[in-house]
C-alpha cells in the first residue's frame, strides 16, 4: 500500500505523489508516517521532509506550517517547499546571509518595525538555516 | 440635419473615448489574468487550513479556550466590506449596496471597509462605519495587516461579536455574485468548505475521512494558538484576492462594453456624416443648375 502525499503552499499544490513512507519534522520531533497511520494533526517546523520509496529517497526542505494525516492521505501545509536534489548550496548560503542581515537590521531599530515583521524575518532565518543543515548532510 | 462640421467633431470625440476605454480594457484584462491566477492557486491552501480548523472545532469544540472558537451572543455584527478603489467597474459596487440593504439592515451592524467606493456607500447609507482602509491592486498579506489587527482587536475587546466578510467574486467572467463569509467565530466551517470544494470542482466524497480518533500533537491548545491567527488572516487575505480578481474582470467587461458602444456610435455618426455631406452636394448642384437655367 502506498501513501498519497500532497504539499500545499499559498501558490497551490507544489507536490503530489505516492510514497512508501515519509518523515515529517514536527514540533515534538520527527515523525515517520507509514501506511495506515492513525489520523494526526501536528505542527510542522522548518526542516527536511524525507520521502522514501522502495528504490529511492528524496529530501525536500519545508517551512513552518501544519501536517495532517487522514486515511492514507498526508497533507503538508507550509509556506514554502524546496527540492533539495536541485538546490544550489551557494545560493542558499547567500540567501541565509541576506535573511540574517535583514533580521539584524530589523532588531536594531525595533521601534520602527512592527513585531510581526520581526517574527516573519525570524521564521525566514530559521527556514534558511534548516535548508543549510539539510545541504550539509 | 446637423451641420457637417458638428458631426465631424462628435466623431472625433467618440473615437478618442473609444481609444481610452480600449486601453483601460487591455490594462484590466492583464491585471485580471494575474489576479485570477493568484486567487485560484491559493484556494487549495485555504481549503486545507479550513479542513484542519473544522476538524479541531468538531472534535474538541467545547474544550478549546480561545476567543476565536467561542460562540457568544451576537449584540453587534462586525462586517468587513471589500469594495473597489475606483469606479468604472460595472455593477460590482451596486451589487454590494443591494446585499447590505437586504441582509444587513437590523441596525446592530458595525462596518469596516476596504476600498474608497465601499466607504462612500456605507456612509451614504448612514451606517455605523468603524474604519476604512485601502489596498493597492497587487495586494500582499503584509498590506492587510492593519485591517486584520483592527478586526481582531475589535473582536477581542467585544466591540463586535462576529466578523463577516462581504465581497463580490466572479462566478464566470460575465457574472458576479455577492457573498458573505463568516470568519469569526470559527465554528461551522462545513458550509464554507463545501462551497470552496464546489468552486474548485472537487467532489465531496473524494477522500473518505478516517473514522478513527484524531491525535493532536503536541496538544490541541498549541495547535489552536498557532492556527487561529494564521487562519483568520489567511481567510481575509483570500477574500480580498477573490474580490480583486472579480473587480478586474468586471472592469474589463465594463470597458469592453463601452468600447463596443463607442464603435457602434461612431459607425452611426459616419453614416450621418456621409448623408449630410451628400445632401450638401446635392443642394449645391441644384443651386448651380437653377442659376444656369435662370
Amino acid at each position: 500500500m502506498k501513501l498519497t502525499l500532497r504539499v500545499i503552499t499559498p501558490n497551490g499544490v507544489d507536490f503530489e505523489g505516492e510514497v512508501d513512507s515519509v518523515a515529517i519534522p514536527t514540533d515534538s520531533g520527527e515523525i515517520e508516517v507509514l501506511p495506515d497511520h492513525r489520523p494526526i494533526i501536528t505542527i510542522l517546523i522548518p526542516g527536511g521532509l524525507v520521502l522514501k520509496n522502495a528504490e529511492n529517497c528524496h529530501v525536500y526542505a519545508v517551512d513552518q506550517g501544519f501536517a495532517r494525516v487522514n486515511g492514507n492521505v498526508i497533507s503538508i501545509i507550509t509556506d514554502e517547499l524546496l527540492n533539495m536534489d536541485r538546490a544550489d548550496i551557494e545560493e542558499i548560503e547567500r540567501a541565509t546571509e541576506r535573511a540574517e542581515r535583514a533580521l539584524e537590521e530589523a532588531r536594531n531599530n525595533r521601534s520602527a518595525m512592527d513585531p510581526m515583521e520581526v517574527e516573519r524575518l525570524e521564521a525566514k532565518v530559521r527556514y534558511q538555516m534548516a535548508k543549510k543543515l539539510i545541504c550539509k548532510h | 440635419m446637423k451641420g457637417v462640421r458638428e458631426i465631424k467633431r462628435r466623431m472625433r470625440a467618440v473615437a478618442n473615448t473609444a481609444k481610452i476605454t480600449r486601453a483601460m480594457q487591455l490594462v484590466a484584462s492583464s491585471k485580471m489574468k494575474k489576479a485570477q491566477r493568484i486567487a485560484v492557486s491559493g484556494r487549495q491552501y485555504i481549503l486545507a487550513l479550513s479542513e484542519i480548523v473544522d476538524c479541531l472545532a468538531s472534535a474538541n469544540g467545547k474544550y478549546i479556550k480561545h476567543p476565536f472558537f467561542k460562540k457568544r451572543e451576537i449584540k453587534h455584527r462586525g462586517v468587513l466590506i471589500i469594495g473597489t478603489e475606483k469606479g468604472l467597474c460595472g455593477s460590482l459596487n451596486q451589487g454590494l449596496v443591494k446585499k447590505i440593504i437586504t441582509d444587513f439592515s437590523a441596525g446592530n451592524e458595525k462596518f469596516v471597509t476596504i476600498g474608497k467606493k465601499a466607504s462612500q456607500f456605507v456612509s451614504k447609507l448612514r451606517r455605523d462605519l468603524l474604519a476604512d482602509f485601502s489596498v493597492s491592486d497587487r495586494v500582499e498579506l503584509c498590506e492587510l495587516r492593519p485591517v486584520i489587527e483592527f478586526l481582531k482587536n475589535a473582536y477581542l475587546r467585544g466591540e463586535v461579536d462576529s466578523i463577516e466578510v462581504v465581497y463580490s467574486r466572479s462566478v464566470n467572467p460575465l457574472t458576479h455574485e455577492q457573498v458573505c463569509n463568516k470568519v469569526l467565530p470559527m465554528l461551522n466551517l462545513s458550509a464554507e468548505i463545501s462551497s470552496l470544494k464546489k468552486r474548485m470542482h472537487i467532489s465531496e466524497e473524494g477522500n473518505a475521512a478516517d473514522s478513527r480518533e484524531v491525535i493532536f500533537e503536541p496538544n490541541v491548545q498549541a495547535i489552536v494558538d498557532k492556527l487561529s491567527h494564521m487562519f483568520f488572516s489567511q481567510s481575509i487575505f483570500r477574500d480580498v484576492l477573490e474580490a480583486k480578481a472579480a473587480e478586474h474582470s468586471a472592469r474589463m467587461f465594463a470597458m469592453k462594453n463601452a468600447t463596443d458602444n463607442a464603435d457602434s456610435l461612431s459607425k452611426n455618426l459616419a453614416m450621418e456624416y456621409n448623408k449630410a455631406r451628400q445632401a450638401k452636394i446635392t443642394n449645391e448642384i441644384i443651386e448651380i443648375a437653377a442659376a444656369a437655367n435662370g
